[in-house]
């Protein structure tokens, strides 16, 4: 008995190592009806894709080969400017500024009937992101897209108000 | 004339916005319509070189280089030689053209040159002004493109080491634009 139960807990053992030392994306969904809250633990959601189909394991986009060298330039470029406002706009009720703060770039709408979407985009997460990419073979790895979010600092990364309707994105 | 101002605007800041400059140098759009609307841009110069690498699949050819006089009747060698003479002058008033309601100045001060643009109309609605100063160094590394090749690339990067200041000035009743470069992230 004793070894069944062991042998059933090597592989729970196992699978909580690997959520414990993982980072965890927690998606939170809230319509003022529904709640839905999902974590989504990165390794494991790498593993998961390992056994995906090649269409999902792979994301080919071969036209964004020759922009690459461009981007990470864009995205070092970024990372080593001194924190500032980039872009404020003022419009009626509409208001969007991009900042840089630190290694993330914050994106934030405000619309004028309780609308707010704020994004902070990670540049180290960024730069891993454009590593998932093959460059001969024109593709996205999509596990190591995953796997990229894992430079994104703990906080929240996405946040979308519409009226009663929430999204929130957070990386823990 | 708000077409014009427009068209202005967009070839000025193209120009402008592609400067490569030292880490500190900053360029800044700023728009005021008199709706209330506002749009203030605030980027590293390094970052603008970057970004016009990137554009440059599209509007120039063979690097940094652009082509000129495909669908001009006007010669860049002509243009170079002028430019040659113009510069061993000093300051001077090189156009002074008057026109109905429109009054177009083109003059050199130090080593500027300036474009001054007013249609003072009678209808309050359309005047308008427009601003725009050119250092001369960059125009002579524009110039410096072999044959009918324009040296875009150069000529923005020229900007970083000439001197700070205003770019770009339009008014009209409705909008002001306003393109600068200076050593501050913002615009306060």
């Amino acid at each position: 008995m004793m070894k069944l139960l062991a042998l059933t807990l090597i592989p729970v053992a196992l699978v909580g190592g690997v959520v414990a030392n993982s980072s965890v994306l927690l998606v939170d969904v809230n319509d003022g009806d529904t709640h839905i809250f999902v974590p989504v633990p990165l390794s494991l959601a790498q593993v998961a894709l390992a056994f995906a189909p090649d269409a999902v394991k792979r994301i080919q986009v071969p036209e964004l080969a020759e922009y690459i060298p461009h981007l990470e330039r864009v995205i070092q470029e970024l990372r080593d400017a001194p924190d500032a406002v980039f872009v404020t706009v003022e419009d009626g009720n509409d208001f969007v500024t991009v900042t840089k703060v630190g290694d993330l770039l914050k994106v934030s709408v405000i619309g004028g009937r309780n609308e707010k979407v704020d994004v902070s985009i990670p540049m180290a997460a960024l730069t891993a992101m454009l590593n998932a990419y093959d460059a001969e073979e024109g593709y996205f790895r999509t596990s190591k897209l995953v796997g990229a979010l894992r430079a994104a600092p703990s906080g929240q990364l996405v946040h979308v108000l519409d009226g009663n309707e929430e999204v929130s994105v957070r990386m823990w | 004339m708000r077409k014009s101002l427009a068209a202005a605007a967009l070839v000025a800041t193209l120009l402008w916005s592609g400067a490569a400059a030292a880490q500190t140098s900053w360029i800044h759009v700023r728009v005021m319509q008199d709706d209330g609307a506002k749009v203030n841009v605030n980027l590293p110069m390094s970052l603008i070189e970057v970004a016009l690498d990137i554009a440059g699949k599209e509007i120039m050819k063979e690097g940094h280089h652009m082509r000129f006089g495909d669908h001009s009747d006007v010669d860049l060698e002509d243009i170079r030689r002028i430019w040659s003479e113009l510069r061993e002058s000093g300051d001077a008033e090189y156009v002074n053209a008057v026109d109905g309601d429109d009054h177009v100045r083109i003059f050199r001060e130090g080593d500027r040159v300036s474009i001054h643009v007013d249609d003072t109309g009678s209808d309050a609605a359309d005047n308008a002004k427009v601003r725009i100063e050119v250092p001369f160094s960059i125009v002579d590394v524009l110039l410096q493109g072999e044959g009918d090749e324009l040296n875009l690339g150069g000529a923005i990067r020229e900007l970083a080491n000439a001197d700070l200041g205003s770019l770009v000035s339009i008014r009209d009743d409705e909008t002001e634009v306003d393109v600068w470069i200076d050593n501050n992230s913002s615009q306060n």
